[in-house]
């Protein structure tokens, strides 16, 4: 009988630690793994304020005006992922945060292994306000855009090896 | 535990029973499902196997806890050992379930090998229920697998059992309270909220347009509010009051059915795919050795979280009689 106590009381208080847990996950808004936060879509969207990578160039090609990094034939492997989504939120925030230099170069690694990157290239990270149901309906005209960061890669073209 | 079992007492509904009381068919029906909890973690370590490749390749990433040690050992050699474990222990787990220290390696394997895949700047969800269950599972006391059991251990299996089922439902109502918490406190800041017709529209419009996919039905449902309006009231009423269904086994196929019908919403309307918590309801609830074998829809409809406070303050109400007893303690003889 002692034993079963013991395990009614283990059981108890892994739930309570469960319970626990994914408050301070989603107090600290940093999820303490594998204790889901509480807060997963826990808010209607009102005025969003997100962030997005424009590109104006990717190698030869060249957007006017600028295209969502996305929206690229092949910049991107899995470009509907969430984590990707996510990665480019963290870069936008981490710029703008006095103290976020750190995560911004974490997220860009993270996120540039994912990128197929060509030898030169130009994108900027922008901020974008918005109305979800607004922009669904009218699309980018319903989009405050203002540009945070710029990127730009150029490497020279190498010269034609000898000979050839 | 007197303040437990008072707190179980209080979510026990109607005609559910307080705890399990291990009749043989519900002992026999466990034990089959736990070793179909081990198999199905089997197949899930068999379905990652193409990606063990690219898994086990060295590059960057941001290790999450249980894998921080892969620094130490170098890349090379602990994603590779990461890969290893987890499937040797699966096989192990879907063999030998019996054996604790097999369970425990399994939960640890599995640990381990979700928090390698959301070690790569995201955490994603979708196998934190089955890590849980794991872990839950590692605490069944040792000959739950015998047919000869003793009634103590048959009673330990089946409460482990439950708790498991009730740890499931647990993670669905404390994202329930923060979107009840969170809808209440936009509704009295006069923010949009989910109890307005657009609410669900919003919440549908943002996640398209976040990830730029396009939905089977996500773009008709903005369109036609009315529709997908009641959809999350409901939503937050089926998740908040999850853990006390965990408490009435009328209400288990029910509650394991609609959670599995809001997964597969979500798949079709907002593009979040959840396969592997749709598979663990259906064994942990749709097959609920708890559950009554006849489906009876009165008494589901009294057991219904707050259906029983409405009783108590509608005086037409109160005179419903309850549900027998004994058409609720569940399938099979008594041991």
């Amino acid at each position: 009988m002692k034993k079963f106590r013991q395990l009614q009381t283990r059981l108890a208080v892994l739930l309570g630690a469960v319970f626990a847990l994914g408050l301070v996950s989603g107090a600290q808004r940093a999820e303490i793994f594998p204790f889901a936060s509480w807060f997963l879509f826990s808010l209607v969207p009102q005025d969003v304020t997100a962030y997005e990578l424009r590109v104006s160039a990717w190698g030869d090609r060249k957007f006017d005006p600028p295209r969502s990094i996305i929206d690229i034939d092949g910049a991107v492997q899995s470009p509907r992922s969430t984590t990707v989504r996510d990665l480019i939120q963290r870069i936008g925030r981490a710029h703008e945060s006095p103290t976020g230099f750190a995560d911004r170069e974490t997220a860009w690694k993270l996120l540039e292994q994912r990128l197929t990157l060509p030898p030169s290239f130009a994108l900027e990270c922008v901020r974008l306000r918005y109305d979800p149901l607004e922009r669904w309906k009218r699309g980018d005209a319903a989009l405050e855009r203002e540009v945070v960061m710029s990127i730009r890669q150029e490497i020279a073209t190498p010269p034609p090896a000898p000979g050839r | 535990m007197t303040i437990l079992r008072r707190l179980r007492r209080m979510l026990a509904g109607t005609g559910s029973p307080g705890s399990p009381k291990g009749s043989t068919a519900q002992f026999i029906r466990t034990q089959t499902l736990i070793r179909g909890f081990y198999a199905f973690l089997l197949y899930l370590a068999a379905l990652n196997v193409p990606d063990f490749a690219g898994l086990s390749r060295s590059r960057e990433l941001e290790l999450l806890w249980p894998v921080a040690w892969v620094d130490g050992v170098g890349q090379e050699v602990g994603l590779k050992l990461i890969l290893a474990w987890f499937l040797a222990s699966a096989v192990a787990g879907a063999f030998a379930p019996a054996s604790r220290a097999v369970r425990l390696a399994v939960f640890l394997g599995l640990l381990e090998f979700v928090a390698l895949r959301n070690s790569e700047g995201k955490i994603g969800h979708s196998l934190h229920l089955a890590v849980l269950a794991a872990l839950a599972l590692v605490f069944l006391p040792a000959g739950w697998l015998r047919p000869e059991a003793s009634r103590v251990t048959r009673t330990s299996t089946l409460v482990v059992f439950s708790a498991t089922q009730a740890l499931l439902l647990l993670t669905y109502t404390m994202s329930g309270l923060a979107k009840l918490g969170g809808g209440m406190y936009e509704l009295f800041s006069g923010q949009a909220n989910p109890w307005q017709p657009d609410g669900f529209a919003r919440v549908i419009a943002e996640r398209l347009l976040e990830t730029g996919s396009t939905s089977l039905v996500g773009g008709w449902m903005i369109d036609h509010p009315w529709l997908s309006g009641p959809l999350l009231p409901a939503v937050i009423y089926l998740q908040t009051m999850a853990f006390v269904a965990a408490f009435r086994p009328a209400l288990h196929r029910g509650w394991g059915l609609s959670l599995i019908l809001f997964h597969l919403g979500n798949s079709f309307i907002l593009t979040i795919h959840f396969p592997q918590s749709m598979a663990l309801l259906a064994l942990f609830f749709l097959a609920s050795p708890f559950a009554p074998d006849r489906l009876d829809g009165r008494a589901i409809l009294l057991d219904l979280p707050l259906v029983g406070l409405l009783r108590r303050i509608i005086p037409g109400l109160r005179n419903v009689p309850p549900v027998p007893q004994n058409f609720v303690r569940g399938s099979g003889s008594a041991s």
